[in-house]
């Protein structure tokens, strides 16, 4: 969405569930971020082999970005694994027909995109002579492939010219400070000098899982499908983001903020949609309202652009709303009119009639429609996260979904019936064989004037007579959504004897701006009563053991996990991860500078609220010991956060251990061995509070795991 | 335990070094003024140990490597009266044998890092490595009789906390373990973590063999000193439940070297350490000081019966801490080397009476040994205008100061260097206070020129006398440099530093600002050019000076600390958090009225930050919370993060020359009338 361009929504603070929406990319889902497809439940009698054991995990796949040909005979899509060996990773290319059959390895690469003629795919890979490239392939018998760039900064966003002449796509140009470099006396040969220091002069110059983004500026380039040089269309000291062709191919619609004061802290949220003639390279501007305006979308037959964007706000959270224009920028008006909910990528209808697009909400994932005429309708149903990627010319469209029980696997569905899925793929089947997972129950239920949605994940061979730990999970965010998708990481510790929690308190998404907004100048605090009342929901089912109840939560979750334990003893151990812990210290080092413009005023005016909302002004009640897990590169909520919080229960005399990650930024587990030491180190914290036998019930129903 | 408050975390620019009388001839203008690239040829010497028979000095000799950008160092030797003076072995911290015939010293040896060697003074100079050890010893010492060498080394904990991973296959290169920390000082600028073991003393034979652990137990041991008869090592240390929370708490300890007992010396509350046993076995000298909450308090020079009992304190006032406490041979009292007033002197304390200056000057003079008969003593000395060297003076005569080395002459012939005039002025609340003007070389009092004004460090640090490469470089290029000690530096007694308790920054403010105004009042200086800056402490205060005034045209706040909320759990020692009246949770009102970034919507001053990528005592994010509420408010800054540096910015020789320069690339970016500075500049 707006990786790439000026000023997004705030960042805010790390994604939280699986599958998160396209604003927090993947920033990062602790627990299961990366779930893969499962398999029907055989539960079959060998006790051994029957509960999911931890090293399943390495051999977890998943598919993602099923692509299928416009003519609809076939689909490529995006296969991952673990590197068992180099504690990584992998992804490469598969192609299959379009019914399933024949699935294969196609190339090594990523983001691959059909040409509109469907005679080619256009993807990425490392390249000549380093770095990542873009790469052009016949799909036809010889399947000859050829490299179309030598760039020294990566590409980004792929995107074919509809008469597949060209590429158009994103890449960095470099800049450097200006006040960078002093004349030093010059070095004798061969000399290794200390590194010159780094010289940041921008406000915004460092992000998570990036580093230093202030080394230049995005920008827009075509390049020839049969290779040749890069024209970069656009110039200035911006960024730009959010491609798309004109259906005539003379302009590239992008979006940005072109305006000498873009970095002022007041336009925070601002960007606008351009569009940039190719042959000229003149830019106008298409929109001017203050607010973001993104993701521009050309219809099919050119003669409408549809967008999404809000006015200027200052809530914590609002929901963009469908816009179209004409593509002269006049003539604009909302189509989603009171729909209320985050919108995800868009597609047009080939007819024209409107747009398809993903909807996150309540728990769930599904297709909506949006007319021109204005007007959104559901077009796939279920209790299931289904997530759109690509339409055929003859209207079959192609995603991944996955279930409660079931990891993500590629379906396909024609738009005229949605209900008549196909399963393409059974990538984790084999894993799964003979496994017997925890049942997944979605609860409900009020808490002030609002209800909450969450899920009980139980132990497999849950007895209802026994009281069983309890673990609740919290989601990051704060503005995300914990969904109904199977998760590795709840089911592995279910299948160790927790019951596992995990809500959507106000504040998440999916629920309409009201809610996800109902903690504006009130985070951590309007959330935690829902948080309890979950508890107490699941304690009134008689199967929880009420002294033994655990919590966890990673960036937004760590938040919240600090906040509880400063307000409530009931919890027997805690874990806070990647915490923000002092909003005053987290403004300036956090990469999510943007979010503390929520805040009613600068600290240095009025502190009251920003130590109302720091979880390290109630750190002198703590008495729960509380564990702190964090990556040792995080931008976003980093260590030092952590260490306030370590430092302080140290003094109070409060039980703590802090566990500081390698070779992860924000998060704790996108190496897979330390997605593995995340949940044995929460396991073992809990394990040396808590009085429950989880540890006998882990050995007794597990003997066949390694130890 | 005790860890003095801001251990004097760093004075930019204290690289100081040793220089030469200025014959200021040469009438080659490009050759008169000190140039920067002149550091790369700095050397520095250090630590000269007499000869018990007072014959020869081995001491420690810098200098850079221009290729490898670090500072090398070697031991060299000469005869006591600087003859002679040559290489000896590579190596550091030589110390002879109390017979004469042998010295001791650390090196890398076999089968890797620093190893303990011995080396015969004879004219065959067999050297023999005599430990194998794993962790790096240090403080070597010889036992009275030379058989043995005691020294500390760290000790590994029990591994830390763990889970069991699933099986991996072979030849699997998985991410590290985390780092898993549980105590609550776990680590140290310029070291790390600190939380892998303890520090324990160890004997080894002097002709080589095992060393073995005299002490035990999880908690760390100071430096041992053995006692007359060679029987028992003392040190300090405090072994008890959580020493870790004991603030400012600490003891003395003799270990039994034959059985590894121990006995405690002293019991009071407060600080307790350095012991030093008189020649005669029947006393120990030592510093520290009855437990206070003051912020600042300058340790006594005590004496104690070998038995601990009847503790009296023999010197006080005098400044931080004294250095290299050391008996007279006839035990009738200690001399030391005693740090005030910006100056720094041999100092002799008798058992009774009071303490007596040795050595009398405006300079930094201090001794490193003595001769066995106590007549002779080598040390070093540096001046306003010239570098370090060494100098021997005898204890009889100690007016005479004999200079027996002058590694910088070679750099510094025909360079013309800066004056420094010391000036004293009346600030708030009647304290009257130090400092020193650096002038441009080819001052003309007639002319204008821009200030520069430096703060140091500590806050509990000293300013003082010694040259500083630094300040004459920026003086060459036309800057004239203001430093001085404001209220809270040490070495003007304990109600002077302490009068920053709770109040830090506060009035140290006005004795800055007023010391400005003093140099203004001369009218050499161009009130419209005014710049400041300082690292650490001196950081803290330039980013308070600039939300407290706009009289400065640019300023460079260096490795700040900008919150005080967020520093005391993110800095390297727990200890700061008794810096304030109440915790922060319990009533951050102090915190956040100290903090520079409280005060940062006052600011208009252009201010830079230069900070280093590894500090540990004033981390990063201090500087990128100031960074980024200076963007918020559109006020100019850049923000220079230097590679390859704990605290400070000058370590590494590069770093100190990006240092100088950054510098004044900023202030010259922001003056407010340039014609000034780039008039006077060489260039």
């Amino acid at each position: 969405m707006f990786l790439a361009a000026p000023p997004a929504d705030p960042p805010l603070m790390g994604g939280p569930a699986p599958r998160t929406s396209p604003a927090l990319a993947a920033l990062f889902g602790i627990v299961c971020a990366t779930a893969a497809g499962p398999a029907p439940l055989l539960g079959q009698a060998d006790s051994d082999a029957s509960h999911l054991r931890i090293e399943q995990y390495l051999d977890f796949e998943s598919v993602s970005n099923p692509q299928i040909s416009p003519d609809g005979r076939r689909i490529v899509y995006t296969r991952r694994w673990v590197d068992k060996t180099e504690d990584s990773r992998e992804s490469s290319v598969w192609i299959m027909e379009a019914d399933g059959a024949r699935a294969r390895h196609l190339l090594d690469g990523s983001g691959a995109t059909w040409s509109p003629d469907g005679t080619r795919i256009a993807y990425t890979a490392p390249g000549e002579p380093s770095g990542s490239q873009i790469f052009v392939r016949w799909m036809d018998a010889e399947g000859a492939t050829t490299q179309v760039t030598r760039l020294e900064n990566g590409p980004s966003n792929l995107t074919w010219s509809p008469d597949g002449e060209w590429i158009a796509f994103t890449s960095r140009v470099d800049d450097e400070a200006e006040f960078a470099g002093v004349p030093l006396p010059r070095p004798p040969d061969g000399a290794e000098w200390t590194d010159e220091p780094k010289v940041v002069e921008r406000a915004a110059y460092k992000r998570d899982r990036a580093g230093y983004i202030d080394t230049g500026w995005t920008h827009v380039f075509v390049v020839p499908a049969e290779g040749g040089t890069p024209r970069r269309l656009t110039d200035g000291d911006w960024n730009h983001g959010d491609i798309a062709w004109s259906p005539d191919g003379t302009e590239i619609y992008f979006s940005s903020y072109r305006e000498p004061d873009h970095d002022r802290p007041e336009h925070w949220q601002e960007s606008e949609i351009y569009a940039v003639d190719v042959a000229t390279r003149a830019v106008r501007r298409l929109t001017d309202r203050r607010g973001p305006d993104g993701n521009p979308t050309p219809s099919p037959d050119g003669r409408l652009i549809a967008y999404t964007g809000t006015d200027e706000h200052r809530d914590t959270y609002r929901n963009r709303d469908i816009h179209l224009m004409d593509p002269d920028g006049s003539n604009v008006r909302v189509i989603s009119s009171d729909y209320d909910r985050q919108i995800g990528e868009m597609t047009w209808a080939p007819d024209g009639s409107g747009l398809y697009f993903d909807v996150r909400r309540e728990g769930y994932r599904n297709l909506h429609f949006v007319s021109v005429d204005g007007g959104v309708r559901q077009v796939t149903d279920g209790a299931h996260v289904l997530e759109f990627s690509s339409l055929s010319e003859d209207g079959t469209a192609v995603g991944t979904l996955a279930t409660a029980h079931e990891p993500g696997d590629v379906y396909r569905f024609p738009l005229a019936n949605p209900a008549e899925r196909t399963r393409l793929t059974r990538v984790n089947e084999d894993v799964l064989h003979g496994v017997r997972l925890g049942e997944v129950e979605e609860i409900g239920y009020d808490s002030d004037e609002w209800r909450i949605q969450g899920w009980v994940v139980k132990p497999p061979d849950f007895d209802p007579s026994r009281e069983y730990p309890l673990m609740l999970a919290i989601h990051g965010g704060p503005h995300s959504m914990y969904d109904g998708a199977f998760s590795f990481a709840f089911q592995e510790h279910a299948a160790n004897g927790y019951v596992v929690l995990y809500t959507n308190p106000r504040g998440s998404t999916g629920y309409g701006t009201a809610f996800a907004n109902a903690i504006d100048h009130d985070y951590p605090g309007a959330d935690m009563p829902d948080l309890m009342r979950g508890v107490d929901e699941l304690l009134d089912r008689g199967y929880v053991d009420e002294e033994n109840l655990f919590v966890y939560g990673c960036s937004g979750g760590g938040i919240l996990t600090t906040y509880i334990v400063g307000n409530t003893d009931r919890f027997r151990a805690a874990s806070a991860n990647c915490p923000i812990v002092n909003w005053m210290s987290a403004m300036g080092t956090s990469d999510a500078t943007s979010y503390t413009r929520t805040f009613e005023e600068y600290f240095w005016d009025d502190p009251t609220e920003w130590m109302d909302r720091s979880s390290i002004f109630y750190v002198g009640n703590v008495t729960t010991p509380t564990m702190l897990m964090t990556g040792e590169q995080d931008l976003r909520t980093p260590m030092g956060q952590t260490e306030e919080f370590y430092q302080a229960l140290q003094i109070v005399g409060t039980p703590t251990v802090m566990v500081r990650f390698k070779d992860e930024w924000h998060g704790t587990t996108s190496q897979p061995s330390n997605f593995l030491r995340t949940q044995l180190y929460l396991r073992k914290w809990f394990e040396r509070w808590g009085t429950h036998d989880a540890r006998s019930v882990t050995q007794q129903d597990n003997r066949g795991g390694k130890r | 335990m005790n860890s003095p408050l801001l251990a004097c975390a760093l004075a930019v620019a204290t690289t100081l070094a040793a220089a030469a009388p200025l014959t200021a001839q040469d009438a080659a203008q490009d050759a008169d003024h000190l140039r920067l690239e002149q550091y790369l040829d700095w050397e520095w010497v250090d630590d000269p140990e007499i000869s018990p028979d007072g014959t020869r000095v081995v001491y420690t000799r810098s200098w850079v490597d221009r290729v490898n950008d670090r500072r090398e160092s070697a031991i060299w030797i000469m005869n006591a009266d600087g003859s002679r003076n040559r290489f000896l072995v590579d190596g550091s911290s030589p110390r002879w044998s109390p017979d004469g015939t042998r010295i001791a010293y650390t090196a890398e040896g076999e089968p890797d890092g620093t190893q303990i060697f011995v080396r015969w003074m004879d004219a065959e100079g067999a050297t023999s490595q005599v430990t194998r050890v794993e962790h790096g010893p240090s403080s070597v010492e010889w036992s009275p009789d030379g058989t043995r060498l005691s020294f500390s080394m760290n000790v590994e904990g029990e591994s830390p906390w763990r889970v069991d991973l699933p099986d991996r296959p072979d030849g699997a290169d998985w991410t590290g373990e985390p780092k898993v920390v549980n105590r609550l000082d776990y680590r140290q600028d310029r070291q790390g973590y600190t939380d892998d073991g303890y520090r324990h003393l160890f004997v080894v034979p002097a002709e080589g063999g095992t060393p073995r652990q005299l002490t035990d137990g999880d908690w760390d041991h100071g430096s041992g000193t053995w006692s007359a008869d060679g029987s028992e090592l003392y040190f300090s240390g405090l072994r008890v439940e959580n020493a870790e929370y004991e603030w400012r708490e600490s003891e003395i300890y003799a270990v039994e070297v034959a059985t590894g007992r121990i006995r405690q010396l002293t019991t009071r509350e407060g600080p307790d350490g350095s012991p030093v046993p008189s020649p005669d076995g029947r006393l120990v000298a030592y510093q520290g000081y009855d437990m206070t909450d003051d912020a600042y308090v300058e340790r006594g020079l005590y004496v104690m019966n070998a038995d601990g009992t009847d503790p009296r304190r023999i010197a006080g006032e005098m400044g931080r801490s004294l250095g290299n406490v050391t008996w007279a041979p006839d035990a009738s009292g200690v001399y030391f080397n005693a740090s005030m007033e910006g100056v720094r002197n041999v100092w002799f304390a008798p058992l009774d009476g009071e303490p007596r200056p040795v050595t009398e000057g405006d300079h930094m003079l201090s001794f490193n040994s003595m001769d066995e008969a106590g007549a002779v003593m080598v040390g070093t000395r540096s001046a306003p205008r010239t570098p370090e060297d060494l100098v021997r003076f005898d204890t009889d005569a100690p007016e005479r100061v004999a200079q027996l080395t002058h590694v910088n002459d070679d750099v510094l012939a025909g360079v013309e260097l800066g004056e420094v005039e010391e000036i004293r002025y009346e600030s708030v609340d009647d304290f009257e206070i130090q400092g020193w003007i650096v002038k441009p070389p080819d001052f003309d009092p007639s002319r204008e020129y821009p200030l520069m004004l430096a703060i140091h460090g500590g806050p509990h640090g000293m300013y003082n006398v010694g040259f500083n490469f630094g300040w004459q470089e920026h003086a060459a290029n036309g800057y004239v440099v203001l430093y001085t000690n404001p209220r809270g530096s040490s070495g003007y007694g304990s109600p002077f530093g302490n009068a920053i308790e709770n109040a830090y920054p506060g009035r140290d403010f006005d004795d800055l600002m007023r010391g400005v105004d003093e140099v203004l009042e001369r009218g050499y200086v161009d009130e419209n050019n005014l710049f400041v800056y300082g690292c650490s402490g001196g950081g803290v205060l330039t980013s308070w000076v600039v939300g407290h005034t706009d009289r400065f045209a640019a300023a460079s706040a260096n490795c700040p600390v900008t919150n005080w909320l967020s520093f005391v759990g993110t800095t390297d020692s727990p200890n700061w958090y008794h810096n304030f009246e109440e915790l922060p949770w319990e009533d951050p009102s102090e915190h956040l009225r100290r903090s520079p970034l409280m005060y940062v919507g006052n600011v208009t001053t252009p201010t830079m930050l230069m900070t280093g990528e590894q500090d540990l005592r004033t981390p990063m994010p201090q500087t990128e919370e100031y960074y980024q509420a200076l963007k918020l408010l559109q006020v100019p800054t850049v923000m220079v993060r230097f590679q390859n540096q704990w605290h400070g910015t000058t370590s590494r020789p590069s770093n100190f020359l990006r240092t100088q320069l950054y510098l004044r690339g900023w202030f010259e970016r922001h003056a407010r009338t340039p014609a000034a500075t780039e008039e006077s500049s060489p260039r």
